[in-house]
């Protein structure tokens, strides 16, 4: 992994993490992408092999530090995230724009049922179904995060060896 | 090969997801984790002043692009203000005299005034699943966990996180607290507790035949020893009798602007040493706290 992959990394991370909570007004706010798993979505597939999984353990402490959750709910669900990415790289990857769009979406779900399960055992049970549309926005964006990162690696970083 | 990898990936993801519960339920039911978060925390302050830039740069905007006429009639709009609340504080500084004489010779303990700290509110979209926010102060500036914030206008919540430079505010509305409460105009005491973000509290545990009334203000009863006596919490908007239960529902409607101030007060040392360190042995915060300041030293 070089120096400036791992840059390149970091900055993703930060943006996400800005994106993910810059304020914004009441509506818009079950709206707002999950930008973070994203991006961890992005790097287990552009990585494969040498994608780290402690990784997504960091970030998802990270994201809990900030959200004030329990340590390892956000965490937990990154990392089973990125494992489900990993064991279905290849199909993914294959994928047309659309599919890849669809499957993206229903991994989010996946990664919000997740929290939402760890949130129902610890009490804070959630009441209202709208959470769930952050994945249906983070898989029309999804296009664009992989467009601007695939960019970026492009013109950075030689990623794949051609 | 292909499956070599597949395999040492579920091991290793299966450890990880192990060692990850693990933290989970050490973090939900033991205090130990709280260096890790507060580490966690420390390193993640630069990240929490970068996204209170943009709101900070709208309000400089708003206060540059103001006119001078503005300002100036807004600064003689300010000084009427300041002038009656002056005239009002002269009032209430002879009621205060007088309530403590009574209070002494009723030889009931005379009421301690708080000290107030200004905080501001660093702007975050967190997720919805509780009502939390983090303010600009930390312990560097003697905020310590359990101290209520309140707004202008009525009790905003407690603070349940320190790190050196911010600090994190359980407001009301959140589903894990709980406030003392009494009736303004009955006396009649309950507890408020919330409802989650964005939704009105409920008083629960009061009965039918209870004295309250839709309107009635509710005001910090000062049992628990957490909230001072005598802040605004809400107002009743709606009571719900349902037929076959014990309590009724009573829906109250916050009186601090929880969504909209951005400039809070911290009400700190309204409680003596003593007092505070047993009330922390007694009734524990309700997210894990870090070890009391005070009590260290």
């Amino acid at each position: 992994m070089t120096y400036r992959l791992m840059l390149i990394m970091f900055l993703s991370f930060l943006i996400a993490c800005l994106l993910q909570f810059l304020p914004v007004s009441d509506i818009l706010t079950i709206w707002v992408p999950q930008w973070v798993a994203l991006v961890i979505v992005y790097w287990a597939l552009a990585l494969d092999e040498r994608f780290k999984l402690l990784l997504p353990c960091f970030i998802g402490l990270c994201l809990d530090t900030m959200n004030g959750t329990i340590l390892g709910q956000h965490a937990l669900a990154l990392l089973l995230l990125s494992f489900i990415v990993l064991k279905n790289a290849k199909q993914l990857r294959r994928a047309g724009r659309l599919q890849q769009v669809v499957k993206i979406g229903f991994l989010i779900l996946g990664y919000q049922f997740i929290l939402f399960l760890i949130q129902g055992v610890i009490g804070q049970q959630l009441t209202n179904w709208s959470y769930f549309a952050a994945s249906l926005s983070s898989a029309i964006i999804w296009p664009w995060v992989s467009i601007v990162l695939d960019d970026c690696c492009r013109r950075f970083v030689k990623l794949k060896e051609e | 090969m292909l499956f070599r990898h597949a395999t040492g990936l579920g091991l290793r993801v299966l450890c990880l997801s192990v060692l990850m519960v693990g933290l989970m339920v050490a973090d939900h039911h033991y205090r130990y984790v709280n260096n890790v978060r507060n580490a966690l925390s420390v390193l993640l302050i630069p990240l929490q002043y970068t996204l209170n830039a943009p709101v900070q740069a709208i309000d400089w905007l708003k206060v540059s692009a103001a006119t001078q006429h503005e300002l100036a009639t807004e600064n003689i709009h300010l000084k009427q203000q300041l002038l009656l609340m002056q005239v009002s504080l002269q009032q209430l500084i002879n009621m205060q005299q007088e309530n403590s004489q009574l209070r002494a010779l009723l030889k009931s303990s005379s009421r301690i005034n708080g000290q107030f700290q200004e905080a501001k509110l660093l702007a975050m979209n967190l997720e919805p699943t509780s009502a939390e926010v983090v303010l600009d102060k930390g312990s560097r500036e003697g905020v310590a966990l359990g101290q209520v914030v309140i707004d202008v206008s009525g009790v905003m919540g407690q603070i349940i996180g320190v790190t050196p430079f911010t600090s994190r505010l359980l407001l009301i509305t959140d589903p894990r607290s709980g406030v003392p409460v009494q009736d303004d105009r009955s006396g009649f005491q309950a507890i408020i507790v919330g409802a989650g973000a964005n939704r009105p509290l409920s008083l629960i545990h009061v009965a039918e035949t209870d004295d309250i009334k839709v309107g009635d203000l509710l005001v910090t009863s000062g049992l628990g020893a957490r909230y001072p006596e005598g802040y605004p919490v809400g107002q009743i908007t709606h009571i719900d009798k349902m037929s076959g239960e014990p309590f009724m529902n009573i829906e109250v409607d916050p009186s601090a602007l929880l969504e909209q101030s951005r400039r809070v007060l911290i009400v700190s040392h309204y409680l003596n040493d003593d007092t505070k360190k047993m009330l922390y042995e007694m009734t524990p915060v309700p997210t894990k706290p870090a070890a009391i300041p005070e009590a260290k030293q």
